[in-house]
């Protein structure tokens, strides 16, 4: 009789879906590029075109290696403003991400080909809220990676046009934490929360990047790039999870999950304008298929009634970034830059997650770029992003279905908190060319 | 122009620094309202005091309702919430053995009953009633009440629970206290009577009685002109203690129930009524009140019900087995069967006997169950008692917390930060194992509705409690 009693409903809350990653792209391709507000598609200077635009390779008139890195310094705040009269807030500690790029471009002297390698780190995330806030049933650590590595070919059809293709092959990982809301006992008579781990890594996918490089005339460039969707798909990750012993058998041990994150398809179309000889300022605007993101779906190796498959619905939307930057040449040949983006969020209202509490951003850049001797360039940036504070109602997450209250015996489900989120990065940057 | 550049590689660490700190949000500061926290004082029984699990222990105590509230007022200006802090397993408790569930019992701290000296901020005192707080000697020795004499550590033993509320000097107070008014009678099946017996501990504590000494505990805290809140006695049967056992908890399979049914068991004893209706010595109503039927499935309980008259002589006269069954009748949908009752529902009264199942062919003890009209006594006593709670809340000074608001959400369920909570035993969340008291979660739900009443009633803004930081049931 009294087994009737503990209705195996409160075991089904325990596992309710997991998410991660929004607004997850990396752009941090080039530090000539970052410095002037991530214009890339146009640009042809450096070897960062393999990534950007590689039609625009073709128009380089050096051999070179490049190597740089940005580390991020990202924080996020959350305040619980949707619960009347709180003043509760958390904060982030991420670890500070460090995206890398490494390209290496050579053709024949004088030849209309252009061969390259390059390997980089287009998406990716790290948000830590910790084990203890209030949202940490959704997420207590995240750790997205993808690697891209690229091997590109250009071919400069004329000296105004130029073309180029290079493969995608695509390696990853994830490793996501949270808490499982129930208290276990343990020695003597201590008690600590459950705990989900899952962990693993991407099988290769491949994708392309096309693009081609017009130089209209002496004063204007113009670029066109297209990156394709590459959808990561995590096979036989583990999950892990640590609950009461009680309810352990709802939970086997050595159990896997298969999951799929898409990498999404960016269009990218940018002018450069040659004011002067030593003066350029440019704009591009990408479109991101950020649409492909429909839900974030959880397929366990073995289901029980205590963990079920789960799909937790992230909708997001095409988004896009418009650009606009410039750098200048001083005589000793010291480069400034400077610049500044607008990205728009892909997350729509309700579906506002931990991962990534986005909103629209926008980004201010600096940089300085130099040569040191005849072979090597090195170059700075500055990245500031600044995001005004975005609210997300339970009103909002209702409508949207990632919080739902059924009634009349009133029990629910979060997939999302609701609360008002702010961003904020700061990324330097370098990067060292060798060109030869 | 080779400076310049350094500076520039100055500059941008500088700016690193500035920017990285964390993004700031316009969060509205928790404010007072122009009250003074910092001598909050908590009056009340077991549930001010944290207790839980049948037991007051560190974990329990620690997460009390009015430590809660206090560490939130502390977030606008540091207070120093001071209580009677008890050691470890303190005075010992039930805890979840396994998800049968079996429910075990953890040894009280050898070090628990030491005296501590006051003052204290939380004067929760389990089991006090109203009627109790003019009782010299109530903490004179841990054999009248353990809990209160551990507090009076320097103190005469003959101090007053009413004493202790006057020296406290609050700046500001919540009180609720009255619900072991109401609870000995309640968990006790009535079986005292309204009386309840020697000091009355099984009884209802008459009306008068509870205004006037109510009144003193009144004074006693507005005596310094402090603002505070009083929150209202929960409807007792509301709490898992009455509700888990159901009115229909006797299974049975379809031979078992014919061979109850036999004109040598319950067959025999339907017939001996009907003879008894026949020869009107009981009317027809009556009989049909005490008729015992049983078909295979979930059946009602076999009960003694004390408002029934009397016949067993009659019916020991016609067949001595019988004479047990003299003030018997089967549970219906009106009747609440106590949490207590799983401790001998189907046991075996004779052990030697296997026709001697309990609440089967033996009736269950008065003790076990409320029958409606013990539940009617127990909801119109709460029901007066709180309206002098309510009278005395009328000053503005004073805000109250309609407690049995509370009790009926979260008996309907509620989802707050991500957890749900709901009326269930064990499994609910908000009740602790021994059905009547909190978890901690559940005393977070409280604290919350105390809070909302100091935000509306004072013009503060004290923030909540986070529901998720308080656990509910442990699991094995």
């Amino acid at each position: 009789m009294m087994k009737k009693l503990l209705t195996i409903c409160f075991l089904s809350t325990l596992i309710s879906p997991f998410s991660y990653g929004s607004g997850y792209q990396v752009l941090l391709q080039g530090n000539r590029t970052t410095g002037m507000g991530n214009l890339g598609v146009m640009m042809y200077s450096d070897a960062s075109s393999l990534f950007f635009n590689p039609g625009a390779m073709g128009f380089m008139d050096h051999n070179s290696i490049l190597i740089g890195t940005n580390p991020i310094f990202a924080s996020n705040t959350y305040w619980n403003s949707e619960t009347s009269n709180s003043s509760y807030t958390a904060e982030t500690d991420n670890p500070t991400g460090t995206p890398f790029h490494f390209y290496a471009v050579w053709g024949p002297k004088d030849g209309k080909f252009k061969f390259g390698i390059g390997a980089m780190t287009p998406f990716g995330s790290g948000v830590n809220w910790g084990n203890t806030w209030d949202g940490r049933d959704m997420l207590n650590e995240l750790t997205l990676k993808a690697i891209q590595i690229q091997p590109t070919v250009a071919f400069r059809i004329s000296d105004k046009l130029s073309i180029g293709a290079g493969l995608d092959i695509t390696l990853g990982s994830v490793n996501l934490m949270r808490t499982l809301l129930l208290d276990a006992r343990q020695d003597g008579n201590n008690y600590s929360e459950g705990s989900v781990s899952l962990e693993g890594s991407a099988s290769l996918a491949y994708g392309y990047n096309i693009g081609i490089l017009y130089a209209a005339s002496e004063k204007i460039d113009l670029g066109l790039s297209y990156r394709s969707k590459v959808d990561m798909k995590i096979e036989d990750g583990d999950a892990e999870f640590v609950v009461p012993s009680s309810i352990a058998g709802l939970f086997p041990d050595g159990n896997t999950f298969n999951a799929s994150l898409p990498l999404p398809s960016v269009i990218s179309a940018g002018l450069t304008y040659h004011i002067s000889e030593n003066f350029e300022i440019g704009t591009q605007f990408d479109w991101v298929g950020w649409s492909a993101y429909k839900s974030l779906d959880f397929d366990f190796k073995t289901n029980t009634p205590g963990l079920e498959d789960s799909s937790s619905p992230r909708n997001y939307e095409d988004s896009w970034v418009i650009h606009l930057g410039g750098e200048y040449v001083l005589e000793n040949n010291l480069q400034l830059r400077a610049g500044l983006y607008y990205d728009k969020t892909p997350v729509q209202d309700g579906y506002m997650t931990p991962e990534t509490p986005d909103n629209d951003r926008l980004g201010l850049t600096a940089g300085i770029g130099f040569a040191i001797g005849e072979h090597f360039q090195l170059d700075l940036s500055f990245l500031y992003i600044h995001s005004a504070q975005r609210e997300q109602t339970i009103e909002q997450a209702i409508a949207a279905g990632t919080y739902t209250l059924s009634t009349p015996q009133q029990s629910g489900t979060r997939d999302v908190l609701p609360g008002t989120y702010k961003l904020n990065a700061v990324i330097p940057g370098f990067s060292i060319a060798y060109k030869f | 122009m080779k400076n310049w550049t350094k500076r520039i590689i100055y500059i941008l660490p500088a700016l690193i620094i500035f920017y990285a700190c964390t993004p700031e949000i316009d969060v509205p500061a928790p404010s007072a309202g122009g009250i003074d926290f910092s001598n909050y004082i908590a009056v009340g029984n077991s549930l001010t005091a944290g207790y839980a699990d049948r037991g007051l222990y560190a974990d329990g105590q620690l997460q009390s309702y009015p430590n809660q509230i206090a560490q939130q007022m502390s977030a606008i200006s540091p207070i120093n919430f001071r209580q009677p802090d008890i050691p470890g397993n303190g005075s010992g408790y039930l805890y979840l053995k396994s998800l049968a569930p079996e429910i075990g019992t953890i040894d009280a701290d050898p070090d628990w009953l030491v005296q501590l000296e006051g003052p204290f901020n939380n004067l929760g005192v389990p089991g006090i009633r109203v009627r109790d707080i003019n009782f010299p000697g109530y903490g004179s020795s841990p054999q009248v009440n353990p809990f209160f004499y551990r507090m009076l550590g320097g103190q005469s033993p003959i101090t007053t629970y009413l004493k202790v509320v006057e020296d406290s000097n609050p700046t500001f107070f919540t009180c609720w206290i009255g619900s072991n008014d109401v609870l000995g009678y309640a968990s006790s099946g009535g079986s005292a009577g309204i009386d309840g017996g020697q000091l009355g501990l099984g009884g209802l504590t008459p009306v008068d009685v509870f205004d006037n000494f109510y009144g003193q505990l009144m004074s006693a805290l507005t005596s310094t002109n402090a603002k505070g809140v009083l929150i209202t006695i929960p409807k007792v049967t509301l709490s898992p203690f009455f509700t888990t056992v159901p009115y229909l908890s006797i299974p049975l399979d379809e031979q078992t129930a014919s061979a109850l049914m036999g004109i040598t068991a319950f067959g025999g004893y339907n017939a001996v009524l009907a003879g008894l209706v026949a020869q009107n010595i009981i009317t027809a109503e009556d009989a049909e009140r005490r008729k015992v039927t049983y078909g295979e499935g979930i059946n009602p309980v076999l009960i003694v019900d004390k408002a029934l008259d009397d016949i067993g002589p009659i019916l020991g006269s016609i067949n001595p087995a019988l004479a047990m069954y003299g003030q018997v009748r089967q549970t219906d949908s009106n009747d609440l069967i106590l949490l207590t009752a799983l401790g001998v529902l189907g046991e075996l009264a004779d052990p030697g006997n296997p026709l001697s199942a309990i609440g089967v062919v033996v009736p269950m003890g008065d003790e076990y169950s409320l029958t409606e009209s013990e539940i009617k006594n127990v909801n119109d006593y709460t029901d007066q008692y709180n309206q002098i709670i309510l009278g005395y809340g009328a000053d503005q000074n004073i805000g109250v917390v309609e407690i049995n608001d509370l009790l009926e959400d979260i008996n309907n369920g509620v989802f707050i930060d991500g957890v749900n909570v709901s009326g269930g035993f064990i499994s609910g969340g908000a009740f602790s194992l021994d059905g009547v008291h909190l978890t901690p979660r559940g005393y977070a739900l409280i604290a919350n509705d105390i809070i909302q009443t100091i935000n509306t009633e004072f013009n503060a803004r004290i923030s909540p409690v986070n529901l998720n930081n308080y656990r509910a049931v442990i699991l094995p």
